[in-house]
Formats: C-alpha cells, sequence, structure tokens
C-alpha cells in the first residue's frame, strides 16, 4: 500500500472476541450501544483472515530472512494446511527437520526456498530431496510496538 | 470443488441398496502423532507419552511400540532403557491433544453430519443409504478421500474401517491397522466370511478379557465362530449384549451410530446472582457452591475433568459501568473427580479474572475435557490416597443425597500450588496459547 488512503469499513470492536485457536481467551469487551437498533453485529478478525479453521494454525517468526516480504522477526503467520502450495507462494516448509517460512519458486523443474532477504541465498531442492510442505501462508500479523 | 469433493464421492457411495455404512476412523498413535505435527524432526524417532503425573506411559508411537514399551510401564522404571534407546519422553498435553481432536472432527462433518465422537481419538461416522457390495470400490475411495483430508489438514494419520455395523466397522478398522497393504483403509463386505475366521475372538470390539475363555470354552475362537453362533443360545447363555454383537457381526445393525450416548463434553454451572456482587469472598463463595455442584454432576456421570474455566461477567445492561465479561481456565494435573481440587481451581481461575470495582452479575464454572472417571484411576500408580478420597467423595454424595444438599460443605479455602501439575515435558500449547505457538525460522 502506497500513498493511497485508506478506504473505511467499520470499526473493530474493541477487545474482540477470537475464537479461534480454540480455548482463547475473552477479552475486555467495548461499551454498552447508544444505537442497538442500528447494530449490524461485530467484525471478527476471524472471518477476514481464516478460510479453514480446522486446517489453520498460527505460527511466530524467528529470524530476518523473509523482512522484504514484510515478514517481521516476532511477526505472526496465519498458515492454511488445506492450501495446495503453489510458485511464488510464502509457505512454511520442512527443512533438516526444522520449520522454515520462505516463498516458494517452482518453475522450469528447479525447486527453490527463497528468503526474502539479500543477506541470504536461496535454498535449491535437488531432486532427490522430498521437499515437505507443511502449509501455506495466508496472512502476516505484525504488531507496530 | 474439483470432482474429488466429498460430496460427489458421497452422491456415489450413497446410491445403492444397502441402508447405511459406517465408518470408523481413528488417528493412529494420537497422542504420539499430535507431538509430531509440530516437530517434523521427531519423524521416525521413537516416542512416548507419560499419565498427567509424568507416572507412566500412556501413548506411544510405532517406533516405541516396536521397542517394547507397554501401556503402565512406569516412567521411573523405564527411564534408563528410554535414554539408551533414543526415545523422546512427553508429559501428556491434553490442551493440544483436545484441539487436534476437535479440528479432526470438524473435518469428518465435511463428509457427514452423523458423527459420534466416541473417544478423544476414534469418530463413528455413519453414510446414510450407503451402496452394497458392488460399490466396495466407492466406499474404499470415500475412505482414502477422508484419510488424506486429514493427513493434509491437521498432519495426523488416520484408519478408516468401514462396513454396515458399529462392530463389523471396528473389525474393519483393525484390518486397515494391521495390514499394510491396504493403505490405512478397508472395507468390510458383510459376507467376508474369511476375513472374520482371521479375527480372532478376543480381538472383537467389546469381547473382554474376561469373556474370552468362556467363548473359547464354547468353541468360540473367531469372528466368524461368534457370527455363525445361535443368537438365542448366546443371549441365554451370556446376555442380550453379546447377542447383538452376533447380529452386529452378522451385518444387522443393532447399535446405531447415536445409540452408545457420546461421553458428555462439558458440564456448565452457571447462575446469577441474586442481587449484583462486587465483594471478591462472596463471588468466591458462589463459585465454590458452583464448584460443589459440578463435582456432584461429575462424579454422578463417573466422570472425572481435565480442565476447569470460570467465566465472570457484569450485567450487559448496567447503565452505569461498562460491560466487562471474561473466563479463565486451567488444565488439571490429572484428570480429577473430587471437589476440593474443583474449589482450589475455580478460586485460582476466578482470581485471575476479577476486577475490582465492578458490579458482577454472573459467575459461572466449566468443567471440560471430560474423561471416564474408571480409567484415570488407572493411570495414577503413583497416588496412595486416591482409594481414601474417592471414598470420601462418595460419603460426601450420600450424606448430601440423603439429608438435602450440603449438609456436609467444603470449607472453601485459600489457594496454594501444591496440585499444580507435575508435567515436566510437556511440549508447548501449540494451538491454544499466544505465548507457545510454533516457532519459524
Amino acid at each position: 500500500m502506497k500513498n493511497e488512503a485508506l478506504t473505511y469499513i467499520g470499526q473493530a470492536k474493541k477487545g474482540m472476541f477470537l475464537p479461534l485457536p480454540l480455548y482463547a481467551f475473552r477479552i475486555p469487551a467495548g461499551f454498552p450501544s447508544p444505537a442497538e437498533d442500528y447494530m449490524e453485529g461485530e467484525l471478527d478478525l476471524n472471518e477476514e483472515l481464516v478460510d479453514c479453521a480446522e486446517a489453520t494454525f498460527f505460527m511466530k517468526v524467528s529470524g530476518d530472512s523473509m523482512i522484504d516480504a514484510g515478514i517481521m522477526p516476532g511477526g505472526m503467520l496465519v498458515v492454511d494446511r488445506s492450501l495446495e502450495a503453489r510458485h511464488g507462494q510464502i509457505v512454511i516448509a520442512v527443512l533438516d527437520g526444522q520449520l522454515t517460512v520462505k516463498r516458494l519458486f517452482d518453475r522450469g523443474g528447479h525447486i527453490q526456498l527463497r528468503p526474502e532477504n539479500p543477506k541470504y541465498q536461496p535454498i535449491k531442492i535437488s531432486k532427490e530431496q522430498d521437499l515437505q510442505i507443511w502449509g501455506v501462508v495466508t496472512n502476516v500479523i505484525t504488531r507496530l510496538d | 470443488m474439483t470432482n474429488n469433493s466429498p460430496d460427489n464421492l458421497l452422491s456415489h457411495a450413497n446410491s445403492s441398496r444397502n441402508s447405511q455404512w459406517i465408518a470408523l476412523v481413528d488417528v493412529n498413535n494420537f497422542y504420539a502423532s499430535c507431538e509430531r505435527v509440530f516437530r517434523p524432526d521427531l519423524e521416525g524417532v521413537p516416542i512416548v507419552v507419560l499419565s498427567n503425573n509424568d507416572g507412566c506411559v500412556i501413548a506411544r508411537s510405532e517406533e516405541a511400540k516396536k521397542l517394547g514399551y507397554k501401556i503402565g510401564d512406569l516412567f521411573h522404571v523405564i527411564k534408563p532403557k528410554l535414554r539408551q534407546t533414543g526415545t523422546r519422553v512427553f508429559s501428556s498435553n491434553y490442551a493440544l491433544y483436545g484441539n487436534m481432536s476437535d479440528r479432526v472432527n470438524e473435518i469428518y462433518q465435511r463428509f457427514t453430519p452423523s458423527i459420534e465422537v466416541y473417544s478423544i481419538d476414534e469418530s463413528f461416522l455413519r453414510f446414510a443409504g450407503g451402496g452394497a457390495v458392488d460399490n466396495l470400490e466407492a466406499l474404499t475411495e470415500l475412505g482414502h478421500h477422508i484419510r488424506k483430508t486429514v493427513r493434509k489438514y491437521t498432519g495426523l494419520p488416520v484408519c478408516v474401517g468401514i462396513s454396515t455395523t458399529k462392530t463389523l466397522a471396528k473389525v474393519a478398522n483393525r484390518v486397515a491397522k494391521k495390514n499394510g497393504q491396504y493403505d490405512g483403509v478397508f472395507v468390510f463386505a458383510p459376507d467376508n466370511k474369511a476375513q472374520l475366521q482371521q479375527i480372532s475372538i478376543g480381538d472383537v470390539w467389546g469381547i473382554s478379557r474376561r469373556l474370552t475363555p468362556k467363548l473359547q470354552a464354547l468353541g468360540i475362537y473367531s469372528a466368524l465362530d461368534l457370527a455363525s453362533a445361535d443368537p438365542k443360545r448366546i443371549r441365554s447363555g451370556f446376555n442380550v449384549v453379546l447377542e447383538r454383537m452376533v447380529h452386529e457381526l452378522n451385518g444387522i445393525s443393532c447399535l446405531t451410530v447415536e445409540e452408545v450416548v457420546p461421553p458428555r463434553k462439558s458440564i456448565i454451572v452457571s447462575r446469577g446472582f441474586g442481587r449484583y456482587l462486587s465483594d471478591l469472598s462472596l463471588i468466591q463463595q458462589a463459585v465454590a457452591a458452583h464448584a460443589t455442584r459440578a463435582g456432584e454432576k461429575l462424579r454422578g456421570q463417573k466422570l472425572a475433568a481435565n480442565k476447569l474455566s470460570v467465566s465472570l461477567r457484569t450485567s450487559p445492561h448496567g447503565k452505569d459501568q461498562t460491560y466487562y465479561k471474561n473466563s479463565f481456565s486451567i488444565t488439571f494435573a490429572e484428570a480429577t473427580d473430587e471437589t476440593p481440587l474443583l474449589i482450589k481451581a475455580a478460586e485460582h481461575c476466578l482470581k485471575k479474572v476479577y476486577r475490582e470495582g465492578l458490579l458482577y452479575q454472573k459467575v459461572g464454572i466449566f468443567l471440560g475435557g471430560l474423561v471416564g472417571a474408571q480409567g484415570v484411576q488407572q493411570n495414577i500408580f503413583a497416588k496412595n490416597d486416591v482409594k481414601k478420597s474417592k471414598a470420601l467423595m462418595n460419603l460426601l454424595d450420600d450424606l448430601n443425597r440423603s439429608h438435602g444438599r450440603d449438609t456436609v460443605r467444603f470449607a472453601a479455602s485459600g489457594m496454594n500450588d501444591d496440585w499444580k501439575m507435575r508435567q515436566k515435558m510437556i511440549s508447548p500449547r501449540y494451538t491454544t496459547r499466544w505465548g507457545d505457538l510454533p516457532v519459524v525460522k
């Protein structure tokens, strides 16, 4: 997003209840409405960020290998396992038994896991290696503090 | 959706003569498999999961089974061997297992609305008006589709057994599990006598260890032998339950998917106060009373709870204050049905959600993760005072039944932490706590 004005789509109610993951806490809620008759229900971030709840997991980012994709250290990822990973998507892959977030490159018979930070080199996946994709990253949530 | 969608497969499978098909789907080595989802490095590594107090083994990965670990093995006894064999040990993480179980059952809903959650890791799925023997192929395909979907969405491996009755579905599931060539899915045609012959009687669902020798004495050694027995003779010699088993093994459904009452998932005791309360000590008394009531309900159904939550709120219609509502949960060291523990836990939770200066209208107690109290008792070898405590609880319930509610009560005491869990090797609550999310680089 460059210098475009943000479109106002409504105010998220303070302390919204996030039902995912299960057993989440309820957070103190906002104000009794002076406009009861005009209520349209609340905006639920899950509706916006989660398509398939059963297959969606949240993860925490450590490291700076993806900062050029807007994925900052400490950021939270919304990961959907139900999606098929395609070229160009940001995925959670299994690398040497560890979970890693990278952009999937899959063109002309070459498969790579590409970091988004000039400090790091793409990781080439040879034909013999069986690249295991854990899930597809659909959203990043970064706290600005 | 592609033409491989559940709907498509179902309409195919549902299109022929048989009145219903029942699938038993269960997660292979559920607890160990849950631990692996977020730890791909543990693929192929033997894993054991310990009971709530780290007392004994309650679950094993396939590799750990091969190494000879048994359910009930005492942790302190097998410790050296665990180290030698490189076996990974986990304390039980019910928050994780419960969440993964919910996800799996949600996925089943995509295939049929008729589901009986039989236990944390197995469910019966009913498909109405299902196909007949000529449609085994479609059912097998459906089974593989369920299996692949669960695997992809959750990372958990399941086995699927499909047949016309619950008992046969159980048999089919066992065949799927024990024979690698079926790739985790087996559809059992009700007239598959050869297969029934191969199932020994002790492996049939519901045939206890005690019952096995009695049946063998009558020449009933296999599932087929029981299926061929005279139902009337079985009824007079044993009981109606076993007679039903004979019918079920012959493809005549006697146990409906809803009939076996699914274990209650939760108990809720919640009540508004007579007037608005702000004093913590008064609300504490209410919470203790609710916890006591919840404990009675729990024991009345021979259940024990793994989890307790307290929710507290002000009036949503209060004019002079903002609406406040909050809840807090804790997981017990081991599933419990004991009132003192419930009260302590509830008071602990209450303190987490109580804010001074507000006028509260309602407080509630929620007990979740309910399991049979019997099973729990078997798991806690380490604890000596269980019997005594059980006797006390029984006495308490009896007194309150015969002399009226609250004849004998617990003096709700302060909170101390000595009941807190001994779960030294617990994995993060990856899916239920913000602070425990899996970390990716």
